[in-house]
């Protein structure tokens, strides 16, 4: 049977076609399950953060950006709202920006913290900017928290998830 | 030696990962801490060189001078505690303005001398 190479545009292209399916369907797991679980008003794990950073060390940067644009826009289209759009696309890019830079500086997991901890504070300035109330900004450390410890689970699940992926599949990894 | 290399590296949680999201997490309950809602106090201790020297209550309005190297005029009005003049380097003290939730402290550093307000009774439970 034939395979494309897992460097081929072809194989690139299925597998961020998958991820964005798995983004898709956790980023709904993760809202349904903190609206179940309400621990903190906006409170997320950032399921969906586990693929972002999956795409950013086996596919590269774009790759990761434009799954999450996609995931982004699908989770709006399934139940949400132009706001919460703008939310996700720029907590959602800002966040593989910042571990896209220091992703090859330090681990994995710390790589997980620092992104979510990015995600979360743009939310923050984005609900400033939104509602136009500096004291938004109260939230921050909470968020920052939050963020952290989401990102350390997450981190965790990636590394798990890292170990189990067959090398077939990520060979292009670095 | 390899196979010890290989093992740290497959180590799932490292601890400097666990340090390094305590240290934000503890750094943000910090100020968390700090941005607590607060209340007021209802009387200020004012300390010289670590030794508090008098205690007042915020509810009377009063003048104190406070003499040590340098001269702090403490004046509480309405409530609120703050330095009325001050012959310090710096006046940082008097710049710290009026102050009266518990907690908050103005402290005249060249002068060793800072007052704190306490709230009732609980704040040393936290301090």
């Amino acid at each position: 049977m034939w395979m494309p190479s897992p460097d081929s545009k072809t194989s690139k292209f299925v597998l961020s076609a998958v991820l964005c399916g798995i983004a898709l369907a956790l980023s709904l797991l993760d809202s349904a399950l903190s609206s179940m679980i309400p621990i903190l008003p906006g409170f997320k794990l950032g399921l969906a953060n586990v693929v972002s950073i999956f795409a950013l060390y086996h596919l590269g940067f774009s790759y990761a950006s434009l799954i999450c644009v996609v995931r982004s826009v699908l989770t709006a289209v399934l139940g949400g709202n132009l706001t919460m759009l703008l939310f996700s696309l720029g907590g959602g890019l800002a966040s593989i920006l910042v571990m896209y830079l220091v992703m090859n500086r330090i681990s994995l997991i710390k790589v997980s913290v620092l992104g979510g901890i990015t995600h979360n504070i743009l939310q923050v300035l984005a609900a400033m900017l939104v509602t136009q109330t500096p004291q938004t900004a109260v939230y921050l450390p909470v968020l920052v928290v939050t963020g952290a410890i989401g990102g350390f689970l997450m981190g965790v699940i990636c590394k798990l998830v890292f170990g189990r992926v067959p090398k077939k599949l990520t060979l292009h990894a670095k | 030696m390899a196979s010890q290399k290989n093992k740290k590296e497959n180590q799932l949680i490292k601890a400097s990962d666990v340090v390094f999201t305590a240290v934000i997490v503890a750094a943000m309950l910090a100020v968390l801490f700090f941005m607590m809602p607060k209340t007021s106090g209802k009387t200020v201790q004012i300390k010289q060189n670590g030794q508090v020297i008098r205690t007042l209550l915020l509810s009377e309005d009063t003048t104190v001078e406070i003499n040590g190297t340098y001269h702090n005029v403490f004046v509480i009005k309405d409530g609120k505690i703050s330095i009325q003049s001050t012959d310090c380097p710096g006046k940082q003290c008097q710049k710290t303005g009026e102050i009266f939730y518990a907690g908050q402290s103005i402290v005249c550093a060249p002068n060793g001398v800072s007052a704190t307000i306490a709230g009732g009774g609980d704040v040393d439970a936290i301090t």
